[in-house]
């Protein structure tokens, strides 16, 4: 899955890593409940932000690609199973 | 002296958990492909439950447990953990040394003036962790004035604990301690002690140095201090480059290829990777050692040495393949191999190709380089090798702490 995205994110000091606050998706914007993990990942020779994160019962992995400053979905998985 | 054994719980299943919250509290396996036949890089607290350790095949953690859930392993996230928990550490001292991907000693002389007591700083340690990884992500600190009583705390803490032994409980730890508990002594050694009658720590303290040095060697004076409660290997700090002494790729063969000619395909493939690694560090190196496992889990390997040193995948997989036509060649059922450069020179050190023929082949192997630079590890792969983009995405990190080292010195 490679869905763009528009995220909202906060720069907060002493943070290592920008924090997604709300993500625009499926017509609105969704407010970020918590982000589980936050970790890098380098493809080809470039540094990606890969973020696990739930909004609204979903939980969602986000990528960042710095070199086009953009977002891409690239998971989704229900919260809990049943 | 005061050292710190930092070791990660269940270090590679945590991060999934972590990761992926609806995972916590099931038992999970990381392992590479289920269906390659690989083995449990690591399993979480729920399948520990169920008898399954790490090391063990995938097959084996199916039988017991057959709801168990594998999760294909994430390298680049476990290096990435890793780093981040390294930083913490190193914010208080430089004397940290990365013993494996998911393990650190920590030389904390320095810094417990600051701290009523060790375990004070333990728990600030721990409390860190988990606002910067995560509430899933745990670790267990053992305290000691050397390694090997750290690394023997945190055993009996696990998971999830602080252990401290302080200098007058040492004789006691000692008297407790069977051999095989020491990370070093394995089951044949303590079979051997055993017929001395030696089975605690304290029981090879009490054997004299220069009869353990007569039966074990050289091995014998370690031997002898682990019995006194003394490690006589120092902290290596994270800063201190290690020279790499070889470089090499071994994989278990999936089922499609345990024939002669897959296993021909994968040895092209991890001298490729093999040739690319020793390219990007720099080296070349002239010793070739090649190996295999046959379908009864017997070893075969052996060594090649290169008139000159090469870093050219051609001239690797040759040698190595030389090799294994003298071991007998491939058989079918062949279950693994893997392809090993040693005595390893600076490529600096080394002259320019004479003939145009070395030249063209050095030029078209950098020209792949920045290919792969650029579009990532297998942008380019050689038509032979085609299938073995089966073996990609096997579970990685173990022996990545140089690595990790590495990138831990840049930043």
């Amino acid at each position: 899955m490679e869905e763009p995205l528009e995220v909202e994110v906060l720069f907060s000091p002493g943070k290592r890593y920008p924090e997604p606050i709300q993500v625009f998706w499926r017509g609105a914007w969704e407010k970020v409940e918590k982000i589980h993990l936050v970790h890098e990942r380098w493809q080809a020779g470039i540094r990606h932000l890969v973020y696990s994160l739930s909004l609204g019962g979903t939980w969602l992995s986000v990528r960042f690609d710095p070199q086009r400053a953009r977002w891409v979905l690239e998971e989704i998985h229900p919260l809990s199973e049943p | 002296m005061t050292i710190f054994h930092i070791d990660m719980d269940s270090y590679f299943a945590s991060v999934e958990q972590q990761a992926r919250p609806w995972l916590r509290g099931k038992p999970i396996v990381v392992s590479g492909r289920p269906d390659i036949h690989s083995v449990v890089a690591a399993a979480s607290k729920e399948a520990k439950r169920y008898g399954i350790k790490a090391g063990m095949s995938t097959w084996e953690a199916k039988k017991l447990c057959p709801e168990v859930i594998f999760v294909p392993g994430d390298p680049d996230k476990y290096e990435s953990v890793t780093r981040r928990f390294l930083g913490i550490l190193i914010s208080y001292t430089p004397m940290v040394e990365v013993y494996s991907i998911d393990e650190v000693f920590l030389d904390a002389t320095d810094i417990l003036p600051r701290y009523p007591d060790p375990i004070a700083l333990a728990l600030e340690i721990k409390r860190k962790f988990r606002e910067e990884l995560g509430e899933w992500i745990t670790c267990t600190i053992g305290i000691a004035p050397n390694k090997l009583l750290a690394k023997l705390a945190t055993e009996e803490a696990k998971p999830n604990g602080i252990k401290w032994i302080r200098p007058e409980d040492v004789p006691e730890v000692l008297r407790n301690t069977p051999v095989e508990a020491v990370c070093g002594i394995g089951p044949r050694i303590a079979k051997r002690l055993s017929y001395m009658g030696v089975w605690t720590l304290a029981d090879l303290g009490k054997i004299p140095e220069a009869y353990l040095k007569r039966v074990f060697g050289v091995y014998g004076t370690v031997l002898h201090l682990w019995g006194m409660g003394v490690d006589p290997t120092p902290l290596k700090p994270y800063w201190q480059e290690e020279e790499e002494k070889s470089i090499g790729h071994s994989h278990a063969l999936p089922k499609s290829l345990r024939h002669p000619e897959g296993a021909r395909r994968v040895l092209y493939y991890l001298s490729v990777k093999t040739a690319r690694r020793l390219r990007k560090k720099g080296f070349v190196g002239r010793v070739i050692h090649a190996m295999y496992r046959d379908e009864e889990m017997k070893y075969f390997g052996a060594q090649k040495a290169l008139s000159t040193p090469t870093c050219d995948e051609r001239r690797i997989f040759d040698a190595a393949m030389e090799i294994v036509e003298r071991l007998g060649g491939f058989p079918y059922g062949v279950s693994l191999v893997g392809v090993r450069v040693a005595g390893l020179e600076r490529i600096s050190a080394h002259p320019y190709p004479l003939f145009p023929e070395e030249a063209r082949r050095e030029k078209l192997l950098s020209a792949l380089d920045r290919i792969r630079d650029r579009f990532g590890e297998e942008a380019v792969i050689p038509a032979s090798a085609l299938d073995c983009q089966l073996l990609v995405g096997a579970t990685g990190g173990l022996g990545r702490e140089r690595e990790i080292a590495r990138a831990v010195r840049a930043s």
